[in-house]
């Protein structure tokens, strides 16, 4: 039975403590790796990311979807290289072109996107690599780079799209499979990529209780607010209202943005826990994915459900 | 006084994370991280530090407006001082501007650019919206879903008589540059009070933390060279000129610029004179540190922040100088 390895992917909402808790867990209970995810008001993934380092001695620790328009290449670099040094080679990190409506919010209007997640995750790759590194996107001009002490690490390109995966191929790092694809979709971004190229896919787990389904509606109803998953949501065909969230989330009423993603969604989604998922994870192996990480929500059952997965699937 | 101790991500990772336990167990109030363009990153050091240390205060510095956007910034630091509570505080800087030039940013109206990214961080950590039409970033409204323990102190370290004046009236402290004679930290100090006292600031005087450079070792011949690279590499930046002068000595500064832009520090080292070292900092053995120590301790600078050269064990042995210190 192939499966891919399971990792846990935490979004800046646990305190501290709690991921520490979780951290400890999941490396005991055979998780690959933790994944942090940068979100524009949440507590930053790399300062989260020391802090597992330094409690544990194994698993992966990666930072995800760190997007150039807020972050300059030169500093990227720096700190995921800093981060591999500390971690002695167990870092990882995706970049990805960010929420346009959390960057707009920061006053960062998102113009070439594409080309400009191309150059930062070509420019990035070089600088941790060691080179001295020639950047010019939309947001700089005529930059010359280099760092002193470079640490390289997995670089992965974060993918809302099959255009996305593309370029992951040409960029020949990693492909980071964004939370809320349907399988189908998932299927589209997969035949853009190359054999050889590693992929994580990332998926809310839903354990089957009626405060799971909540749950996962309301993350998803939080991602949705995303223009870039506009295709996604589309293809699945479940009448999805997805501008209707968009302004809900915009105006901080994450209820009313819930109510527009149906029941049904959280089947489409995400990974449903219970007898169906090691057939879903075996079909994600099947066509591709070398590794899934799990968002484990909040509530204790959801925990649980995530952790005994990891246990499951432990090669 | 309160003595510190600064980091300037030439330090190997496991290094720092061994001295600045070591430096806590020793007595010393606080760790200060500063950030150089291409060097190991503070927020990485101090939030490594952090999780390894259990009393020290913890202070990212020498964060540029320029190159770190201030939601990014100030979520950071709060994420920090929810590891460390009670003990983190925050330093910013304009940044060197050779530096920024290579990466494609130019630092216009720092005065202007310092003000407001001080002024947004702060509602950003009081869990409020922020919005404001700056000259470097622009807001539409951003919170944090979570603030950080307490109120979190902010510096600005600077060489320029606008910032420090700037910072006298805006945020808690400044912090002087490294390589400063005690002639340019005196005065660097009066343009921070002298602008809080005009202003009657509402925080009082603001404190003066002093970045000292410091090379020690048995071989004090040895030190004192290490020192002359590191005053090589701090004079590759422009903002140095008038702190250079201040030391009456013959100095060819745009040579050294030119020549550690190129990443030829042994060369541009050669070409500082040997006086040099005593004028802009403390090295050699530690009678010799002790005495220059002094001269620091005499210009009233409420921390003293070491800025220590050389391998782990160099800096260990240091340490005996903070024994000192806590004598005078």
């Amino acid at each position: 039975m192939q499966l891919p390895s399971i990792a846990l992917r935490f979004e800046g909402n646990e305190t501290p403590g709690k991921v520490i808790e979780l951290a400890v867990e999941a490396e005991k209970s055979g998780a690959s790796s933790i994944w942090i995810t940068q979100h524009l008001r949440r507590r930053d993934p790399v300062v989260l990311a020391a802090q597992i380092l330094a409690a544990t001695s194994r698993i992966r620790v990666g930072i995800q979807n760190l997007t150039p328009f807020i972050n300059h290449p030169l500093t990227m670099a720096m700190t995921l290289s800093t981060l591999s040094e500390l971690g002695e080679g167990r870092v990882a990190a995706s970049l990805g072109i960010g929420n346009p409506l959390d960057l707009s919010k920061a006053g960062i209007v998102v113009a070439d996107g594409p080309q400009t997640l191309e150059r930062s995750l070509l420019a990035v790759a070089s600088l941790t690599a060691g080179h001295a590194t020639s950047l010019e996107t939309s947001l700089i001009q005529a930059a010359t780079c280099r760092l002193e002490h470079p640490a390289p690490l997995a670089i992965y390109a974060s993918v809302l799209s099959p255009a996305q995966a593309a370029m992951a191929r040409r960029t020949s790092v990693g492909a980071q499979l964004s939370a809320g694809l349907s399988l189908p979709y998932i299927q589209s971004c997969l035949s853009e990529l190359g054999e050889a190229t590693p992929v994580t896919a990332f998926t809310y787990l839903c354990s089957g209780t009626q405060q799971s389904r909540q749950s996962v509606r309301r993350k998803l109803a939080y991602l949705f607010r995303n223009d870039l998953l506009a295709e996604n949501v589309e293809g699945a065909g479940l009448g999805i209202e997805r501008e209707r969230i968009r302004d809900a989330v915009a105006a901080g009423d994450l209820d009313l943005a819930q109510s527009f993603v149906p029941e049904a969604a959280a089947e489409c989604f995400a990974l449903s826990d219970g007898p169906g998922a090691i057939d879903t994870l075996q079909t994600m192996a099947r066509i591709g994915i070398h590794e899934v990480a799990i968002d484990l929500g909040t509530n204790d059952g959801d925990v649980r459900a995530g952790m005994d997965l990891i246990r499951q699937a432990r090669p | 006084m309160k003595i510190g101790i600064g980091f300037d991500g030439f330090t190997p990772m496991a290094d720092v994370v061994h001295i600045a336990q070591q430096f806590e167990a020793a007595g010393a109030d606080s760790l200060w991280f500063l950030q150089h363009m291409g060097y190991r990153e503070a927020i990485v050091m101090a939030a490594a530090v952090a999780t390894s240390t259990s009393r020290i205060g913890i202070v990212p510095a020498a964060v540029s407006p320029y190159l770190w956007h201030p939601v990014a910034t100030a979520m950071s630091i709060a994420s920090i001082a929810e590891l460390a509570p009670g003990r983190v505080e925050f330093c910013i800087s304009v940044g060197n501007l050779k530096n920024l030039g290579e990466s494609g940013v130019e630092a216009a109206k720092p005065v202007v650019v310092m003000r407001e990214y001080v002024e947004a961080i702060r509602v950003l950590w009081s869990g409020e919206p922020v919005r404001q039409e700056g000259l470097f970033h622009t807001l539409d409204g951003p919170r944090l879903a979570f603030t950080p323990p307490g109120r979190l102190k902010i510096h600005v370290a600077s060489t320029g008589p606008q910032v420090l004046r700037m910072a006298g009236v805006v945020a808690d402290g400044i912090l002087l540059s490294g390589g400063l004679t005690t002639g340019s930290c005196r005065e660097h100090m009066a343009f921070a009070r002298e602008a809080a006292a005009a202003k009657g600031s509402a925080a009082g005087r603001p404190h003066v933390a002093g970045l000292i450079y410091l090379a020690t070792g048995n071989d004090g011949a040895a030190a004192r060279k290490t020192m002359k690279k590191k005053l090589a590499f701090l004079f590759r930046s422009p903002m140095q000129a008038a702190n250079i002068r201040s030391s009456g000595l013959p100095i060819d500064h745009e040579a050294i610029m030119e020549t550690v832009m190129k990443r030829q520090l042994d060369a541009a080292a050669d070409m500082l004179p040997d006086d040099a070292v005593d004028a802009f900092a403390v090295a050699g053995t530690l009678d010799q540190c002790k005495r220059r120590l002094q001269d620091y301790l005499d210009v009233g600078i409420d921390e003293l922040v070491l800025e220590i050269s050389g391998d782990a064990a160099e800096r260990l042995h240091a340490m005996k100088l903070l024994q000192f210190l806590r004598s005078v």
